[in-house]
């Protein structure tokens, strides 16, 4: 796909507010590319820089150092007008809808037309019905902001948005201000939305119950995109470590469930969606566990199967994982002074069990 | 429906009606000092050149000292008969000026200062003395015509004349006759009026003599420039006396008292302290208005709209203000014109021109408000709506 074409290319970013006293680096050589019709989440907690990067691209703030190209035309040191004009390309969705309240629904995406498509009159208004249907609301097509719920300003907060069929959506914390069930609306909504018109999306969150929208999930932290694992990684060992904390016991028990499952799995060598489905039911009725708590029991467990078994008929792990695996336990075992011979079988148990090529393995 | 800057500008005002009424009620405010302010100051000068302008005339000659018309200073008359001699010149009038004291014939306790003119009957000049059969009244001894539009505390002089037909009272001591009406007015040097003969008047002011007068109208033959008989006439007498042309007259006195009497100042300071006030009240309309709709401003930078467009919708504000705070500010001040006119006899009076005038000010007051409240505009950053 050529550069003209890539929704946003963003190379090397930096940027830092200087208080006067200090300045604090807000991203750091940030680099990211997002092709044309993905969906894609941007998370991280409070004051990683994702509201800086996303105001970057939305061409809404001046840059600093790199470069952003959004559908190959450059930010760095463009023009105010050309920002401006950048803008008009993008379909934003803010954390509160930011509707004018002055304004009918009708008026507010008219709004966006009269500056996007330049529609005007009767067509502007087929297209205003047009997109107030989709998102479910043509019935209050001209009612005034106020007299709408939270979850309906916010659909039509997508609706202008999305007015202009814009290439590119923007969104932040969209679900912010809106429960559990509007917030999931919106998301679909604008899920589905963007897909029909093969927008590309990319949206700001805090809020873990959509990420499953995202084609893919980018992580910010101290002004770095960090691979998903290390992301996960560190916010479930802090989970981990603050439940063993306060509540030692549900830990145990889910732990317990979690091991014991891994064996019965991995007994008859096979688990399937079925069974797995059959498994929760079980224990949900029977174990005291919350639904949510047998799916992480059921999650530990599935990891360490995924990790004999490997998915997909692939292995696991390639050579090189295998080989730095294996050089890390024999560390492991070297750190109390002296290997002993009951160590060097436990690890080659291990790796049998990982089904890892042993031949030439690294001696002690 | 084609949202432009005025139409957005429009609902975004008209959306809260209670602060809309309260902006316009500024705006309306300011419309009314403005208008009074110039209404009296306008009143100052028309009413101070009524004589000017009530007189027929077509050059004046004056005391060089003269500084109002209300007292002036004498000098020969002779110098009006010289004038008589030149190319072009038609008659003279001479015309004697002084204040003396009128008593309330109902009421000969009560002594007011009256404005009194004398000129010979026999002259032309004196048209709105009245007709020829009444000022020819003036001819016998202590004769005097009133004006009736003189304040109500010289004494009813109309009624008394319509009732019984003889009102007599002293003037200067001496006892007068009102043989009839004129109507001139009041103004802020003159409280009253009365008119009478060149003779009847040395009579009210014994110690007067008659070669000396205050003032000199010049009336020229049909076709003769004013100008150029005037060049004549300051070239051949001697520079004791300054001889005006009509409009030249009248402009001597509105700048004695525009510039030469805190009178004109003052009313100068009240429009501009109406129009100061008009342009707070506004600035603090649109700049808690500005300040209100921020995020929405932001919002509307981030979809893609310029600072320009932005700052149209503000000034489209700051107009809509303004007109709809001029109508009840217009209507308004004629109301206080109409009150102002009965209770001082003063002419009050809205004009044309005065109200094209205030209602330009007006939108130049809320342009300038309007301009000022636009500098917080740069304050809505788009990037902070996210």
């Amino acid at each position: 796909m050529s550069a003209e074409t890539t929704p946003i290319l963003v190379e090397n970013v930096s940027y830092e507010y200087d208080s006067g006293l200090s300045k604090h680096h807000v991203l750091r050589d940030v680099s990211l590319k997002i092709e044309a019709g993905e969906i894609v989440i941007l998370t991280g907690p409070s004051g990683s820089g994702k509201t800086t990067l996303i105001t970057l691209i939305g061409a809404l703030r001046a840059m600093q150092a790199g470069s952003i190209k959004i559908f190959g035309s450059e930010l760095h040191k463009a023009s105010q007008r050309a920002l401006m004009k950048t803008r008009r390309n993008i379909g934003f969705i803010f954390q509160q809808h930011n509707l004018l309240d002055y304004l009918t629904v009708a008026q507010n995406i008219s709004m966006s037309l009269s500056l996007g498509l330049g529609l005007s009159g009767a067509r502007a208004r087929t297209r205003i019905e047009e997109v107030l249907d989709q998102v479910g609301l043509l019935a209050h097509i001209d009612k005034y902001p106020d007299a709408l719920s939270g979850g309906q300003k916010q659909r039509i907060g997508i609706a202008r948005a999305l007015a202009n069929r814009p290439k590119m959506i923007l969104a932040d914390e969209p679900t912010a201000s809106l429960d559990r069930e509007s917030g999931r609306n919106v998301v679909n909504l604008i899920q589905t939305l963007c897909r029909e018109q093969g927008a590309s999306v990319v949206m700001v969150t805090h809020d873990n119950r959509i990420l499953d929208v995202a084609d893919r999930i980018l992580h910010l932290e101290d002004g770095q995109i960090q691979s998903i694992s290390a992301a996960v990684a560190s916010s479930t060992s802090q989970m981990l470590k603050l439940l063993n904390r306060h509540d030692p016991e549900a830990a145990h028990y889910m732990s317990a469930f979690s091991q014991a499952l891994t064996r019965v799995a991995l007994a008859d060598d096979n688990m399937d969606d079925q069974e797995r489905e059959a498994i929760k039911t079980i224990l949900i009725e029977h174990s005291d566990l919350q639904q949510s708590e047998v799916d992480l029991v059921m999650e530990m467990a599935m990891s360490q199967v995924r990790c004999r078994t490997g998915y997909g008929g692939q292995p696991a792990f390639t050579p090189q994982q295998s080989r730095k695996f294996l050089s890390s336990l024999h560390a492991v075992a070297a750190a109390d002074g002296e290997v002993s011979e009951q160590e060097l079988q436990e690890i080659a148990t291990i790796a049998r069990e990982l089904g890892f090529d042993t031949t030439g393995s690294i001696g002690a | 429906m084609k949202l432009g800057p005025t139409r957005i500008a429009w609902l975004q005002i008209s959306h809260q009606k209670l602060r809309l009424l309260a902006a316009v009620l500024g705006v309306a405010f300011a419309v009314v000092l403005v208008f009074v302010q110039m209404g009296f100051q306008q009143a100052l000068y028309d009413s101070s050149v009524r004589w000017h302008t009530a007189l027929g005339y077509d050059l004046a000659v004056i005391s060089p000292k003269t500084t109002y018309l209300v007292n002036p200073p004498g000098f020969p008359r002779n110098r009006l008969y010289q004038a008589l001699g030149f190319e072009g010149v038609d008659s003279v009038t001479p015309v004697y000026i002084g204040i003396a004291e009128w008593r309330n014939p109902l009421d000969p306790l009560q002594a007011r200062n009256i404005y009194v003119m004398g000129f010979d009957p026999l002259n032309s000049g004196f048209a709105l003395a009245g007709d020829p059969a009444q000022v020819r009244q003036l001819r016998m001894p202590d004769r005097v015509l009133y004006d009736r539009l003189s304040r109500p505390e010289f004494g009813p002089i109309e009624e008394m004349l319509s009732g019984d037909g003889d009102v007599s009272t002293e003037v200067n001591g001496r006892d007068v006759k009102v043989v009839g009406l004129y109507e001139l007015g009041t103004s802020f040097g003159i409280d009253g009026s009365i008119i009478t003969s060149d003779l009847n008047f040395r009579r009210i002011f014994s110690s007067r003599s008659a070669s000396k007068i205050e003032l000199g109208l010049v009336n020229l033959d049909p076709g003769a420039d004013p100008a150029t008989v005037r060049e004549a006439i300051v070239s051949g007498i001697p520079g004791d006396v300054l001889v005006l042309t009509r409009d030249e007259f009248i402009q001597h006195e509105v700048d004695y008292w525009s510039n030469s009497t805190p009178i004109g100042y003052v009313f100068g300071l009240g429009v501009a302290m109406g129009l100061a006030v008009g342009l707070i009240v506004v600035y603090q309309i649109l700049f808690s208005d500005v300040q209100d709709h921020l995020r929405e401003y932001a919002t509307m930078k981030a979809m893609g709209y310029s600072n320009f467009f932005l700052s149209r919708l503000v000034l489209a504000e700051a107009f809509i203000l303004a007109v709809l705070g001029f109508i009840p500010g217009y209507g308004v001040s004629l109301l206080v014109y109409t009150q102002a006119r009965e209770a001082t006899n003063l002419p009050v009076i809205m004009t044309h021109e005065r109200a094209a005038l205030v209602l330009a000010l007006t939108i130049g007051m809320c342009a300038v408000s309007a301009l000022l409240a636009m500098r917080k505009l740069r304050s809505a950053d788009p990037a902070e709506v996210f």
